[in-house]
């Protein structure tokens, strides 16, 4: 059998043992890779949903080169290389990373709820999170209350697309989660 | 002009800061720490410096989101007011040390940034916010950029936008800034209000319902009567009979003929409540499909089709339905149950007590599992709805999955839905057939009881106790308690109707973002000079697309857009033809505003022809006089000849009259491309607009169309969009568009010869073009 293309395709993983990742004194996340400074990244989950610690997309934020003419379709943040698995770091580092990815993918956690009430088109919710008690508003219908990755996830969004999460839904109080189903 | 400040703690800390409350022009707020909590950091812009406050509240504080309806007229900015705080920390910097107040978007939500002119300073990272803060963010990251460049600040141009996102009436912030509907006072005016005020528009239907409706309830009141009491106590009986004793054929003939009406005018209520329930959801069809003709394209890019085609259909036939069974329903049970109710305690008061038990119990039942069978109404209409999108998805992709040969796996997705489905609905089933017998029986049970206590009341001689009587009473027992019984399915059509209304309202009520001006300019020709001034656009408020843009168009001239994908382009088409209408600055066609030009005007004078070409289902000649279905015959053949679609259309057998679209003749890429042409041609319009006209075609076939593209550009202000730049060879200006700002204007050789991004661009497609051996 011929060479799959995906073969020749390469993917840069960012190796552990040569990335020194660092949160500054101004809260800004660098990386040294190779013997260069990226004094800016960003990092992407490729799937914050099925795989949240595996392929995450470090990303350069520099945006001096703008003025270089670019590819067709390229991203302005270049990237830099993958992290194939965050368990691959070492405690401190993936301590830094995970604070970052917490900043990037913010979703309260609901604990439980405190209230519901449906009013002409829109679902009222107050709830309690691991972030204290938040108050936000849903639209009725789909596509608000959705079950991702291997289904005992539940993302909920709010008008405005923020976040807000129930990381095991088997696992919350079961008036919360009879709520809940109802929606779903 | 003062900027709102939050609370009287927040000034004096401002105060102490050293910085003078009335120098702040613009306020905004973070509502995140870097660290991952809810903390505010309040933004202060004076004219030469710039404030971050970071403070502590003396109390917790629930976290409201947008669009949470607080008490009357608060919004949470009020209720923190009144919470002393404390300074957290004070960064204040001069605008001419700071490069740029930079956001950075993270998922739904985003990170503020200083960065500083001196490069050797790292960036500072100051909080992170919610999507909440980011439109006032973005004002003030794009104040300072003016500050910066021009020394002062138009305060107009960032006026705050108040009324645009909260109720002109009450002051509350819209839940959705695209729907603007205020939940509160569309509450006041509630949706059934509404829904009732469309009755008057079906007076004649509406009569003949009320009338048909009492005479029926009257009649069914009357059967019992007439085949208990009056059969057996009077016909029957020679002591009490008088006039009716003996009159069996009369009574039993009445009996028959109340019968006869009963079911002929139930018939006529039942045709009349339909007729009214078509002509409402022909009515409502009409007036939803209308509003979405006159909403901008900013709300069908933010909206699900699909979903929005279920209101057309699904949520306008629930509220029909309510119309032609609830309210009937309604109505005829009030009636009986208030008849029956009267007949009882004339005939048998005692009976009322027994009655009052079932009826107690069925309401008790219905109370405890009401919460519960409604969660499975809704689990099983979401599964349903599921289902349906399920199947529809696979049948729209057919064709890849049978390139990839998947059709198991899709089975096998659409069975787990479908056992799903089944398990819910069977449950649904399962109680609502345990339920019913429950019912029945405490009925019976007490039916019994009355039989047996009457029955005894007869044989003790009991006065006012008759054979008729115990008939009557069992009619109208049941007369009272079905409604009672068949309550919950009334609950449901109208949770179902009041709900779809909601939804169709709501649309409805959209208010565009574009709007036609009170007194619109009408021109019916228009010359065609295009001014486009300090214009900046973004679709989002923290992501502007297109950046202080400035150009000159004139008349007949041929303008080509050159630049990357993503960098602005089609997005100034959008702001051309005023799908969108600009955020600063200003675009004029003749020295005009587009905001005070008609719509009509700029319609008939700007044609669009884009890479994705759409053929609507009907004729080819309908196709193309789509603008002007008025248009002469010969314009058609005229217009598809200089499209070069007129060989083509002939070779087909029906012509001109040939039906397209879905489910007809298909077309290729390159005989749509032309009728869309064609189609442009015919409304003759002053200003031409090609968007990657013909990126989706082969060589050849672009050769072609370029000709009669060319054809159409003569003498006609043109702005073409052009990746492959060879396309844009009869330019007579280029404009080069980088990361929504204009970076180089001229003709093709100044351009060549400035050796900028056009040139970079050329010689890359050239080398491309080499390598591919084209």
């Amino acid at each position: 059998m011929s060479e799959s293309i995906i073969d020749s395709v390469d993917i840069d993983y960012i190796d552990p043992k040569e990335a020194k990742f660092n949160i500054t004194e101004n809260h800004i996340l660098t990386l040294d890779l190779n013997g260069v400074h990226y004094p800016c990244v960003q990092l992407h989950r490729s799937f914050p949903f099925t795989n949240p610690d595996q392929y995450i997309s470090v990303r350069d934020d520099d945006d001096s080169d703008k003025d270089e003419v670019r590819e067709i379709g390229n991203d302005k943040k270049k990237e830099i290389g993958i992290i194939r698995d965050l368990n691959e770091f070492d405690a401190v580092t993936r301590k830094i990373l995970d604070k970052y990815l917490e900043l990037r993918y913010f979703a309260p956690a609901i604990i439980r709820i405190i209230s519901i009430r449906e009013e002409f088109g829109y679902r009222y919710w107050t709830v309690e999170t691991d972030k204290g008690v938040c108050k936000f508003t849903t639209r009725l219908g789909r596509g608000t209350v959705v079950t991702v990755g291997s289904g005992d996830k539940v993302m909920i969004y709010d008008v405005d697309g923020n976040r807000f999460q129930i990381p095991s839904f088997s696992q919350i109080e079961s008036k919360t989660r009879k709520q809940i189903e109802m929606f779903m | 002009m003062e900027a709102e400040l939050f609370s009287p703690y927040i000034v004096d800390i401002l105060v102490g800061e050293g910085m003078r409350p009335e120098s702040v022009l613009l306020t905004a707020c973070c509502d995140r720490s870097l660290d991952d909590k809810f903390e505010d950091t309040y933004v202060f812009l004076c004219i030469d410096k710039v404030g971050f406050l970071t403070v502590e509240y003396d109390k917790q504080v629930s976290k409201v989101y947008n669009g949470f309806v607080l008490k009357k007229g608060k919004k949470q900015s009020d209720e923190k007011s009144n919470i002393p705080c404390r300074k957290k920390r004070y960064l204040q910097y001069k605008l001419s040390d700071i490069k740029e107040l930079r956001l950075v978007n993270l998922v739904a939500s985003g990170e503020l940034f200083v960065k500083f002119e001196d490069e050797t300073k790292e960036t500072l990272a100051v909080s992170a916010y919610t999507n909440a803060c980011v439109s006032d963010l973005a004002k003030i990251s794009r104040a300072i950029d003016k500050i910066k460049k021009t020394g002062t600040l138009n305060f107009a141009e960032f006026k705050d936008k108040d009324d645009e996102i909260c109720c002109p009436k009450c002051g509350m912030m819209y839940v959705d800034k695209v729907r603007k509907v205020c939940p509160r006072c569309a509450n006041r005016k509630s949706t059934f209000t509404r829904l009732l005020k469309l009755v008057p528009k079906y007076k004649k239907n509406v009569i003949i319902a009320a009338i048909m409706t009492l005479i029926v309830s009257l009649l069914g009141l009357v059967q019992p009567y007439m085949s208990g009491t009056i059969l057996f106590d009077k016909g029957l009986n020679a002591e009490s009979g008088g006039f009716w004793y003996g009159k069996v054929g009369l009574i039993v003939g009445i009996i028959v003929l109340t019968y006869l009406l009963y079911t002929v005018l139930t018939a006529i209520l039942n045709i009349n409540m339909n007729t009214m329930a078509q002509n409402m959801m022909y009515d409502l069809k009409l007036d939803i499909f209308k509003s979405f003709q006159t909403m901008s394209m900013g709300f069908f890019t933010k909206n699900r089709i699909g979903g929005i085609m279920n209101r057309i259909n699904n949520d306008t036939t629930a509220v029909a339905r309510f119309f032609i069974s609830g309210i009937p329903f309604l109505m005829i049970s009030i009636i009986q149950f208030i008849g029956g109710l009267v007949m009882l305690i004339k005939l048998n008061p005692k009976v009322i007590i027994l009655a009052a038990l079932p009826a107690f119990v069925i309401i008790v039942i219905l109370k405890a599992t009401n919460k519960y069978m409604w969660r499975l109404y809704q689990k099983a209409w979401n599964i349903g709805s599921k289902l349906t999108s399920s199947v529809s998805d696979s049948l729209r992709g057919v064709k890849v999955v049978k390139a990839f040969g998947k059709e198991k796996d899709e089975i096998s997705r659409f069975e787990k839905i479908n056992q799903k489905c089944f398990k819910i609905n069977y449950k649904l089933c399962y109680t609502t057939n345990l339920l019913n017998p429950i019912y029945s029986l405490v009925i019976s049970i007490v039916t019994y009881g009355i039989w047996i206590i009457s029955g005894m009341e007869i044989v003790n001689g009991a006065t006012g106790m008759s054979y008729g009587v115990l008939a009557s009473t069992l009619s109208y027992f049941g007369m009272m308690l079905t409604p009672i019984q068949s309550f919950s399915s009334f609950m449901e059509w109208w949770r179902n109707a009041m709900n779809s209304a909601q939804r169709m309202y709501d649309l409805i009520d959209v208010d565009p973002d574009v709007k036609e001006s009170n007194h619109p300019v009408v021109m019916d020709k228009v010359k065609g000079d295009i001014n486009i001034k300090n214009v900046s656009f973004g679709y989002e408020p923290n992501n502007t697309i297109l950046k202080n843009l400035n150009a000159d168009i004139k008349a007949g001239e041929m303008i080509g857009i050159v630049g990357h994908s993503g960098a602005g382009k089609s997005t100034l088409i959008n702001l051309i033809t005023r799908m969108y209408d600009v955020d600063e600055g200003s675009i004029s066609i003749d020295g005009y505003d587009i905001k005070d030009i008609a719509m009509r005007t700029l319609r008939d004078n700007i044609a669009l022809v884009t890479q994705d070409t759409y053929i609507f289902q009907g004729t080819v000649l309908e196709n193309i006089a789509y603008a002007n279905p008025e248009a002469k015959r010969e314009d058609v053949i005229a217009a598809a000849k200089i499209a070069k679609a007129h060989d083509f259309i002939e070779a087909m057998p029906e012509g001109y009259d040939t039906m397209v679209g879905a489910g007809y003749r298909s077309m290729s890429g390159g005989e749509r491309q032309r009728i869309s042409i064609a189609r442009a041609i015919l409304i003759n319009p002053r200003i031409l607009i090609l968007d990657e006209a013909t990126a989706a075609l082969d060589t050849e076939t672009e050769m072609s169309i370029q000709d009669a593209l060319d054809n159409l550009t003569n003498g006609r202000t043109t702005l073409a969009i052009a990746h492959r730049l060879s396309t844009l060879r009869n330019a007579d200006r280029l404009i080069v568009i980088e990361n929504g700002e204009i970076t180089e204007m001229g003709t093709h050789s100044e351009l060549v010869k400035n050796k900028g991004v056009y040139y970079r661009l050329m010689l890359k497609q050239a080398e491309a073009l080499k390598t591919k051996g084209v």
